[in-house]
């Protein structure tokens, strides 16, 4: 066969290959092609992967089962071979192609390798794999560099467009993956605050069905036991509450979008306005509140759900209060910490109190939130604590008395202050 | 005049089962708001109360964790469970509570399922 003919019927094989074997196989089919252009005993067909290693899936194929070197690996990290440490690294630092007649030291184990040509395929001045062949019965001659050199450079597209193919593919595999997880995240946390705001919800329309029930077929008995004003009152307390409900549900699918943008706000202000509602809500109940302010300074970087973390608070210390008159005491303050300023609120409360294991919860992480155990939160504080996060803040809850979760709760909140 | 224990973290429930119970002749010995407060306040009456009515979603013990202990310390209680979470139900029953309601239900529905509890046996738990 002519010596063109003889060339072009390798490519052909080549391309054919590449066309029809679609997993890593193809390297083991189309070395023992150029093997036998060459009459080389061993070889090896392989491609740089993105953090620059050599891969060599041919070797699975030809070697593996005859070199007794422990724990081999088709993997050659760069730094084994790179830095001119090999003759394969040289020729793919040097982009070109090398051969050596001479035998070599080889690890124990390993083949005998008598000589040896190396190749590497370069795509748009990148080197992006590598042919070699070694133990030629008499040597390789000069004359077969341009020969490897040509298959090589054939090879070239080929194996750059199965490389790019085998980019997108993992890139596809990576996004599914990653769009699995972030489904099965985003489901779950669906699932929680479902749970939460479904058992919130039956509870509010158990309290107005209750009331509603005494105030149409109890009228009478209540007016005598003068508990007319309060079944009516309950029922604003729940309608209230509902609404509180939606609008933590608002402020956590809110905040569960991507980052939210903050400004400089005056805190007092939201708090005053926070106090004001409570006052409304609770109109019919008394309860005593003090504020204790030892700073001029209240301009923080928050937004405007800042009104959800002060109502949140607010509220709790008053619901879950069995007090005849609950009580909380506001301090504000301005704190140092890490180099940064805050400025820090203290709730403190004669409340209910909030338990070790609750707390542990509510300061906890999203996973741990998913926790079908830790349901008996309510949304509120788990708002609050989201919020604070997200005005880069820090929440911390402690017992009013120390180490008596019963004789209420002391909320801190640090908030970072605007620098002036 | 039959007794009633009642067992509800959420306040406002609380006092509006009392209401209710009171102007239909019951008489409340107790109230809980939590699972823990539940089995204490239990223990302590020399008296047992005729029902218990017990919320399940509670902080620091739940109302299936108060049940249970309850039923060990006397299995003749009679618990109704009134809760939100309709899907602990099969695991109430299992306990030997004599009724379980979902909220939201009628005042006339609570009067009526705590008269039958009085009226019939209690239930023999199967865990």
């Amino acid at each position: 066969m002519p010596h063109f003919e003889k060339e072009l019927e390798i490519k052909n094989r080549i391309s054919h290959i590449f066309l029809t074997i679609p997993s890593e196989e193809m390297y083991g089919k189309v070395l023992p092609i150029i093997l036998k252009r060459f009459s080389s005993a061993l070889g090896y067909f392989g491609y740089i992967s993105d953090s620059g290693d050599l891969i060599c899936p041919s070797m699975t194929m030809s070697i593996w089962e005859i070199c007794k070197i422990q724990e081999k690996d088709i993997i050659f990290k760069r730094e084994e071979w790179g830095g001119g440490k090999t003759i394969w690294g040289r020729s793919i630092e040097q982009k070109r192609a090398i051969l050596s007649n001479e035998s070599f030291n080889t690890p124990v184990g390993h083949l005998t390798i008598e000589n040896i040509l190396v190749v590497p395929i370069i795509f748009r001045n990148s080197v992006i794999g590598q042919i070699a062949l070694a133990n030629k019965p008499k040597g390789f001659h000069q004359d077969d560099i341009p020969i490897i050199n040509d298959i090589a450079n054939f090879i070239a597209p080929l194996l750059s467009a199965r490389l790019e193919l085998k980019n997108q593919r993992k890139y596809i595999s990576d996004v599914e993956n990653s769009l699995k997880i972030s489904e099965s995240k985003y489901i779950r946390r669906i699932e929680f605050y479902k749970d939460l705001f479904t058992h919130d919800v039956n509870n509010i329309l158990q309290s107005i069905k209750c009331a509603s029930d005494l105030l149409f077929f109890n009228k009478r008995e209540l007016e005598k036991g003068k508990k007319l004003e309060f079944v009516k009152y309950t029922i604003d307390r729940q309608v209230a509450r509902g609404a509180r409900l939606v609008s933590n549900i608002n402020t956590l699918s809110k905040t569960d979008e991507n980052g939210v943008k903050l400004r400089a706000l005056n805190a007092l202000d939201y708090l005053n306005n926070s106090i004001t509602s409570l006052k409304k809500i609770y109109f019919c109940k008394s309860f005593e509140l003090n504020i204790e302010n030892s700073t001029q300074d209240t301009i923080i970087y928050a937004n405007k759900m800042l009104i959800d973390i002060f109502d949140n608070i607010l509220l709790n210390a008053i619901r879950f209060n069995n007090n005849d008159c609950p009580r909380i005491d506001i301090r504000i303050t301005e704190i140092l910490k890490n180099s940064k300023k805050y400025l820090k609120f203290e709730f403190r409360d004669n409340g209910i109190g909030i338990s070790e294991e609750m707390r542990k919860f509510i300061i906890g992480t999203i996973p741990e939130a998913l926790k079908k155990e830790y349901r008996r939160v309510g949304l509120g504080l788990l708002t609050v604590q989201r919020l604070i996060t997200l005005f880069n803040g820090e929440l911390v809850i402690n017992d009013r008395v120390k180490q008596d979760p019963s004789k209420g709760t002391n909320i801190i909140i640090l908030l970072p202050k605007v620098k002036i | 005049m039959n007794s009633v224990l009642i067992v509800e973290d959420e306040l406002s429930l609380q006092e509006l089962y009392e209401l209710i119970l009171s102007i239909n002749g019951f008489k409340i010995v107790g109230k809980a708001s939590n699972g823990y407060e539940a089995v204490e306040v239990y223990k302590s009456l020399s008296i047992k109360p005729d029902v218990v009515i017990m919320d399940h979603r509670m902080p620091i013990k739940t109302g299936l964790e108060a049940t249970k202990e309850i039923m060990q310390i006397d299995p003749q209680a009679r618990i109704i469970i009134a809760t939100a979470d309709e899907e602990i139900e099969k695991m109430a029953r299992s306990m030997g509570i004599i009724s379980f309601k979902s909220k939201p239900f009628s005042n006339d529905r609570l009067i009526n399922n705590i008269r039958k509890a009085i009226n019939n046996p209690p239930v023999q738990a199967n865990i």
